[in-house]
């Protein structure tokens, strides 16, 4: 074997680091702005029924 | 849950760390070998959400609760993510240890047929109107999709493969060393959890967007 391996090595855990990373990343951001969205929906529901 | 996926990133990066610039190079691989410490979890990690897909798919025809749709979504994407490690990653390794970075060999078939199923789930689910019908195909394909992993883990023996037979799990031990057989083992656990987790993160957030769906009438996905 005569290629350099670690090319090979860092460019699969940056691979690792880039998949997990970035969906994480969306998954925590999405549902941030859910639960923003249901906490104004939640807190408009409240004003009608109070009346304020 | 916050908390928990800080946690997780922790040991995940220690665990890279540790396999980057800490165990031992292996006697007949090289260096090259370090991959193993992402390409062996991930695999695993798919096919243990490829399990709780299935689970999740026997409880949602059992008891009709959508709840278990939603969770069987969260584990779809998650697994489809780890099956996409695996193959990126196994990949990245065939390439200085065969020679080739692809090649149609039983074990990479199966496990890129798993990939398609996943896939076929996730498209199948956002095609379908919510209701019965849909909890009860998607269930069902998710049982399907759980009965490729036994076939991905036993094609290096039923077949001949360029893939290396078990490792791990093997009748007379384990062949890795115990130092690395430790990281190895840690590196399944966490990754493993994280999928869990990011599972879990999922489901939280689309079950708030059917909420919002159910309260306002417009798609928030």
């Amino acid at each position: 074997m005569n290629t350099d391996p670690w090319p090979f090595v860092f460019a699969a855990y940056a691979c690792g680091f880039a998949l997990i990373g970035g969906y994480t990343w969306w998954a925590v951001r999405e549902k941030r702005r859910l639960q923003k969205m249901l906490d104004t929906l939640l807190d408009t529901i409240k004003a009608e029924v109070t009346g304020s | 849950m916050k908390l928990a996926g800080i946690a997780l990133w922790t040991g995940l990066l220690a665990v890279w760390a540790a396999a980057i610039a800490f165990v031992p190079a292996d006697a007949a691989q090289g260096e090259v070998y370090r991959i193993i410490y992402l390409h062996v979890p991930s695999a695993i990690s798919a096919f243990a959400s490829c399990f709780l897909l299935a689970v999740a798919g026997v409880f949602a025809l059992w008891t009709r609760n959508q709840n278990y749709l939603t969770w069987q979504r969260g584990l779809a994407e998650a697994g489809l993510l780890m099956t996409a490690l695996a193959l990126l990653t196994g990949s990245i390794w065939g390439k200085p240890t065969w020679g080739t970075w692809w090649t149609w060999d039983a074990r990479l078939t199966t496990t890129f047929l798993l990939a398609i199923l996943l896939a076929a789930w996730l498209m199948l689910h956002g095609a379908l109107p919510s209701g019965r019908q849909r909890l009860a195909v998607c269930s069902g394909l998710s049982i399907f999709v759980f009965a490729d992993v036994p076939i991905i883990y036993k094609s290096v023996t039923w077949w001949r493969t360029l893939h290396q037979p078990p490792t791990i799990i093997r009748s007379g031990g384990s062949t890795m060393a115990p130092e690395m057989l430790a990281l190895l083992v840690s590196g399944i656990v966490i990754t493993a959890a994280m999928t869990v987790w990011l599972a879990w993160v999922r489901t939280d957030s689309l079950k708030m967007a059917e909420k919002l769906e159910n309260q306002t009438g417009a798609a928030f996905e």
